[in-house]
């Protein structure tokens, strides 16, 4: 992948700030989730993951690619498949899918489905700059890479882990400079929408919801 | 300098464990989402036959997700959930740790390998911190509590590089969820040493 130009910089942020905002969505939605589980407390166990597992097992049968980890679909997204028409179906499909999953309370990691996410957005925004700007000669992979990277900054407030976990699991170090950028902006529009980070939200949650929750704060200096 | 080079074997030990039984999560994550494909595949082509299967199959996801989601939060409570803080398991499950390993990777294995979308990572950090807990038990029975939940630390980070591969990410993560309230992690050099070298252990004894 070539290093981007400087006139695509600016594209980058502009990127980092809207996965900004999907992160602060992000975030609410997993707590939205985690409070609706708890509210459906009364209901057997049995029955809710019954549910979810019903939900999934339908989502299964009509897009059997779209549930799991996601691996694949963030492999497609950084060899640059996708149509514009498909991308926002399935980032907004993977986005409820995601913070579903995670309020079911099965063992499973956070990561690799926020990277899913960041990816299909990524690649959504660079094929739209695309058609927005096409003067500018840009690829759309390297938004899916830097997407990646800025929505998990978003989410996590942890820009320096997500920078890293990028570059190593996509070998590719010619996006650090946009990756900053967006990280940057990625950080910075939820701390202007007081938004905090997804590890200190439970913290403010109810009792109940808490008890299914992260109780693991980053470190004080760690988040904004 | 002797109980450096022990930290140092015994973190290469808990790296190699940890690799072992992160290779094999793996491997069986892989096989499950062949399967799940494999089965909506058959499914589509055979319409009435496939739809009376994968109606059962559906029931079975469900009973799978039931047992997954029973194991974490009724069985296994401190050991089985994803969230992350469940890693710390190694230092607050004192009895069966092996039995909160098996429990961990199986109902992992049911939630992400039935479809949810969950990554591996989780299981896996805690996989890697009961090896490590296990094995600083090992060691030295009468292990303090810090050092206790150092050496899980150090699993937790030397599991972390066989689910998503990138071995630099272990530090700074674990840093940022792991350093506050320890000083070992504000002046790392001792622990980043061992972490460092558990984790190469982690990634090279498996392919």
């Amino acid at each position: 992948m070539a290093f981007a130009s400087a006139a695509t910089i600016p594209l980058y942020v502009v990127l980092g700030a809207v996965a900004g905002l999907l992160a602060v969505g992000y975030n609410r939605a997993l707590l939205g989730a985690i409070a609706g589980a708890a509210h459906l407390r009364r209901w057997p166990l049995e029955l809710r993951a019954g549910a979810i597992g019903a939900a999934v097992g339908a989502l299964a049968w009509f897009a059997p690619d779209l549930v799991g980890g996601g691996d694949p679909l963030t492999q497609r997204a950084l060899n640059g498949g996708g149509t514009l028409a498909v991308l926002p179906f399935i980032l907004l499909l993977r986005f409820g899918l995601g913070a579903v999953s995670y309020a079911a309370g099965t063992p499973g990691g956070l990561f690799a489905p926020l990277l899913v996410v960041g990816a299909q957005l990524g690649l959504c925004f660079g094929l739209l700059c695309r058609v927005a700007f096409p003067e500018l000669d840009i690829a759309p992979q390297g938004f899916a890479v830097v997407g990646m990277a800025a929505f998990f900054a978003g989410v996590v407030r942890a820009p320096l882990t997500g920078i890293t976990l990028v570059v190593e699991m996509t070998a590719n170090v010619t996006m650090l400079l946009p990756m900053l950028g967006a990280c940057f902006a990625a950080m910075l529009v939820p701390a202007l929408l007081r938004n905090a980070a997804d590890l200190r939200l439970p913290a403010r949650a109810s009792h109940s919801t808490r008890r299914h929750a992260l109780n693991l704060t980053p470190r004080s200096g760690a988040s904004a | 300098m002797a109980a450096c080079c022990c930290s140092s074997l015994l973190a290469c030990v808990v790296g190699a464990g940890a690799g072992a039984i992160g290779t094999l999560f793996r491997i069986f994550l892989e096989h499950a989402d062949a399967w799940r494909d494999a089965l909506i595949g058959w499914a589509h082509g055979a319409p009435i036959v496939g739809f009376v299967l994968v109606t059962s199959w559906l029931r079975g996801r469900r009973r799978a997700r039931g047992l997954a989601w029973f194991a974490a939060t009724r069985r296994k409570r401190r050991a089985a959930e994803f969230r992350t803080s469940r890693r710390c398991c190694a230092r607050t499950c004192r009895r069966r740790r092996s039995s909160c390993c098996r429990s961990s990777s199986s109902a992992g294995l049911s939630a992400i390998g039935s479809g949810l979308a969950l990554g591996r990572e989780g299981p896996s950090v805690q996989m890697g911190a009961i090896v490590a807990h296990i094995a600083g038990k090992l060691e030295r029975p009468q292990m303090a509590g810090r050092q206790s939940a150092d050496r899980g630390r150090r699993g937790c980070a030397a599991s972390r590089p066989r689910s998503t591969r990138p071995p630099r990410v272990r530090y700074s993560c674990w840093r940022n969820w792991c350093g506050g309230s320890n000083p070992a992690w504000r002046s790392p050099r001792s622990a980043a040493s061992t972490v460092r070298s558990s984790c190469r252990a982690c990634c090279t004894a498996t392919p």
